[in-house]
């Protein structure tokens, strides 16, 4: 058998035309284009498609959910580093920097660094931390070049990805290693991006098989404090990686991907020493230099076997091994997930997804110096292992030409709240080709994590009146799962070949929201002063006054808001791109006793002023004569009340040369104009704000 | 949109869902082309002008055996023409005479089986044979068309064609993925 790659006789010009159809998904030509194609060009261009809405490969104009897909394109074009970094471009994301390794990412409101309603994917593997109901962005990473595109959904997608997909869906895709053959080096250096590099190399094996290997590093500086000077909070990490997928027969496909990683970030911590409690500023430390050690590693299996096109069953096997060791907590956590998946049309116009999950995660905690993990009866547990069945099944309904509705929903067994269940409905009404309408209803719930039910921190809260006092938080295991009924409403059209417009509404109903209130027991079990009103816990040494604080389900939530986003190919070479998110949240709380009532309206302060109520983007994209390509990307977002951050807008800009086909040049600069920046703060966490700074590197990227 | 008015009442927006249901479901259904299908369309008309039949005649016939969304796009290039040939696309059932109504006969979203057969039919016949259906070459078809990642290639069996008499020319085995 004789094997031949691609021969790579496509004119750069003519790449360029093609890569911009697979920018726009929607602005597809109509069948006579691609019949004047070259068949050279027909089979290297690529098909655009979305998986995330239905599970199943769908034309982005049909899905009947406000996504967004920042394809590879955007962001190699955009001079991003980091996947976080990426998610700027989402219409109505609200992505804030709050240290040199902590980001807190969040859409349609609640935005904090354990912003706990976005579920995260990286390949089908979900990476949201079930011990601190948080994502741990520092450490979710791969080849920038390999991701094939992040697919966002604003809105829940519960019904089929599960519980804590309440506010939205976050899918990085990345390239199948059939798609990344060859080798690749990329280098980089800057102030702020230190040092970078990269390497991949992608090759074949048997007559169906590929396979890629990629390894990372980098280093970036720190930030900065608020006086300027360097906060020290670097970070640097290590990733090696691989995949590789071949068909063992005709209609099996199998892949195998995974990847390894270690690193250290040293964030600021500021906390109360038990040991040395006189020790100046009432024995509130802040400590510095301290390394926190970040490795992992993970596995993913993936079976597929095809009976025809209205028919596949897949396999999915998950292990992750992730480990922290912070000073305030080490954490080792290891998971098993199982996913089965059935698609097929029992009748005609019936698409049918359902299927099964199990995921097994266990925990091992230990030098538990500030944050404790806690059995029922208060003592101390090193160790936990939790269980999550799972059941779902999506009938994708096409009416007729023009109406599509697809019910799915999801019933599911988790170790705190036992039962829940989780419906969708949703409506596509296609008027014409090129405009379509899409209504949506979904149930989705937020299941309590085991920070907020067996974790208990202490000497790491800060908060003052007048002087400084503790606040020790106490886990709460009767919690109940928040709540959220759903209704989204949207809008897209295409006018002619060079205008987009997606328009997205939604109107969400929270209810039993997790809130502080006070506790009635001290952290060490003995019973504060003044109960009733406002208990107050004495330290041995009495050195700082500590309010002793649980969690309830004491709000009720009310957001809604509109997401826009515009496309414009002004010209050939010339693309635009402009985003525009707003968003309202009104809470409320739902106590009986005055004194709760109380201590619940500072909560309802705190949930309406989590998130900016405005963020927008405009970005374009010149690709110049003599292959020069520069690209302008300016954002913006209005102030985070809590967080005491006002507006501000940021500038990006990236200039490129490409020499030929295979070796680009590139410099980009970022948030230009502003020496530095915070972008968010907040005390529960014990970290401390740092500041990003004006920033630039360049970059070599060469694919032989 | 009447879907707006309801928005105020999950029931209300259920209870509409539900009547659109009943009241279009009598309503014929012709699932919408992808751009998959306008690609694969425009692949299959692209590689007829690759190909040489022993004998010439002033119609090329493509027959289509399969249903699916494919098929109104491949109507889209009935009447169009390849190499001074006028194409006709016509749509056949698995019992046809191929070898007698055909030039090319494209088959898709039908089972292993029959597609093994209708091979078996057509070997040594001067019919160019060509399916998305996996491993198609291997079954002895003449050209797949795969999809891997986001692009879609094809893969020629040229020992089939050349022993139905046909010619493929130099260039098109060029740029198959894989050639046997």
């Amino acid at each position: 058998m004789k094997t031949q790659l691609l021969p790579t006789i496509l004119a750069s010009s003519l790449l360029l035309a093609i890569n911009a159809q697979a920018d726009h998904p929607v602005k597809e030509p109509d069948n006579d284009d691609f019949l004047d194609f070259s068949l050279e060009e027909l089979i290297s261009l690529d098909i655009p498609d979305v998986t995330s809405v239905s599970r199943k490969k769908q034309r982005l104009m049909d899905s009947a959910a406000a996504i967004f897909v920042i394809t590879s394109e955007d962001i190699l074009r955009s001079g991003v580093t980091s996947i976080p970094e990426a998610l700027r471009m989402v219409p109505g994301m609200q992505v804030a920097r709050f240290n040199g390794n902590t980001w807190s990412i969040s859409t349609r409101g609640f935005n904090y660094i354990f912003a706990n309603k976005l579920l995260v994917l990286i390949d089908g593997r979900t990476v949201y931390s079930p011990l601190f109901s948080g994502v741990n962005w520092d450490v979710q990473d791969t080849l920038m070049e390999d991701i094939d595109r992040i697919e966002v959904i604003r809105g829940p997608g519960a019904a089929l990805w599960g519980a804590n997909a309440v506010n939205g869906v976050i899918n990085v895709i990345t390239k199948k290693a059939a798609d990344t053959q060859g080798n690749l080096v990329s280098l980089g250096a800057g102030n702020e991006e230190k040092a970078f590099g990269a390497y991949r190399h992608g090759g074949e094996f048997g007559e169906t098989g590929y396979y890629k290997v990629y390894f990372k590093a980098f280093e970036r500086d720190g930030l900065a404090k608020a006086d300027g000077s360097d906060a020290n909070d670097d970070w640097k990490m290590k990733r090696a990686g691989f995949r590789t997928e071949w068909k063992p027969t005709a209609d099996t496909d199998l892949t195998f991907l995974g990847d390894i990683y270690e690193g250290t970030t040293r964030p600021i911590l500021k906390i109360f020493d038990k040991n040395d409690p006189f020790a100046g500023n009432n024995g509130i430390q802040r400590l510095e230099n301290t390394d926190r050690d970040q490795r992992g590693g993970n596995l993913i299996a993936h079976w597929k076997k095809t009976i025809s096109d209205a028919e596949d069953y897949s396999l999915r096997a998950v292990l992750d091994d992730y480990q922290n060791f912070d000073y305030r907590i080490t954490e080792k956590r290891q998971s098993f997930d199982l996913e089965f998946q059935h698609y097929f049309q029992p009748l005609e116009n019936h698409d049918l997804v359902w299927g099964a999950s199990f995921r097994r995660t266990w925990y091992q905690l230990s030098d538990m110096r500030y944050i404790e993990h806690r059995d029922k009866d208060g003592n101390k547990k090193d160790s936990r292992q939790d269980n999550l069945y799972s059941l779902f099944a999506q009938d994708d309904i096409t009416l007729n030409k023009s109406w599509n509705v697809s019910f799915s929903a999801r019933y599911e067994h988790n170790a705190f709240t036992g039962e829940e269940f989780q419906p969708n409905a949703k409506l596509t009404w296609k008027a014409t080709e090129d405009r379509t309408f899409w209504a949506s209803v979904s149930k989705a719930v937020k299941t309590p994590s085991v920070s907020e039910t067996a974790v208990f921190s202490d000497n790491i809260t800060f908060a003052s009146i007048g002087s400084p006092f503790i606040v020790s938080i106490a886990g709460n295991r009767d919690l109940n799962s928040e709540e959220l009924n759903a209704f989204e409403l949207g809008y897209r059209e295409q006018f002619g070949s060079s205008f987009r417009l997606d328009i997205t509404g939604f109107y969400n109903q929270y209810e039993n929201i997790v809130a502080y209130v006070s506790d009635t027991k001290c952290p060490d079990g003995s019973m504060p002063l003044n109960p009733q009103a406002f208990p107050i816990c004495l330290s041995g040494n009495n050195s700082l006054l500590r309010f002793p604080t649980t969690l309830v389900n004491g709000l009720d939530a009310t957001t809604y808001g509109l997401e826009v986003v515009a496309d414009w190919q002004a010209k050939d070479w010339w693309k635009l791109q402009f985003t525009y998110g707003w968003l309202q949240v009104d809470a409320s709380h739902n106590a009986n006793s005055p004194a709760l009532a109380s201590a619940l309206q500072a909560n309802e302060q705190l949930v309406e002023n989590l998130s900016a109520k405005n963020t927008m983007n405009l970005r374009s994209s010149m690709n110049l004569p003599n292959q020069w390509y520069f690209d302008v990307w300016v954002r913006g977002i209005s102030n985070l009340k809590d967080a005491d951050v006002s507006g501000y807008t940021a500038l990006d800009l990236r200039l490129a040369k490409k020499i030929n086909d295979n070796l680009e040049f590139s410099i980009v600069a970022q948030n230009l104009f502003d020496k530095q920046r915070a972008e968010f703060s907040e005390i529960f966490s014990g970290l401390d704000a740092t500041e990003i700074e004006e920033s630039w590197y360049a970059q070599v990227r060469w694919s032989f | 949109m009447s879907v707006t008015k309801s928005t105020s009442s999950k029931a209300a927006i259920l209870g509409f869902i539900i009547a659109t249901l009943l009241s279009l479901h009598a309503m014929t259904v012709r699932a919408a082309t992808s751009p998959e299908d306008k690609i694969k369309t425009a692949i299959i008309y692209k590689i007829t002008k690759f190909i040489s039949w022993p004998k010439r005649t002033q119609n090329l016939t493509i027959c289509v055996l399969g249903e699916g969304s494919i098929n109104n796009e491949l109507h889209k290039i009935n009447h169009k023409n390849t190499m001074g040939r006028r194409l006709s696309v016509t749509h056949r059932d698995a019992n046809a005479p191929f070898d007698k109504l055909c030039d090319a006969l494209f088959m898709h979203s039908i089972d292993n089986a029959t597609v093994k057969s209708v091979l078996k039919r057509l070997e040594g016949k001067p019919v160019l044979t060509i399916s998305d259906l996996r491993s198609f070459t291997d079954y002895g078809g003449m050209i797949g068309l795969n999809r891997s990642g986001k692009k879609i290639n094809f893969s020629i069996n040229n020992t089939s064609a050349s022993g139905a008499d046909l010619n493929i020319s130099s260039k098109l085995l060029k740029l198959a993925k894989t050639v046997k």
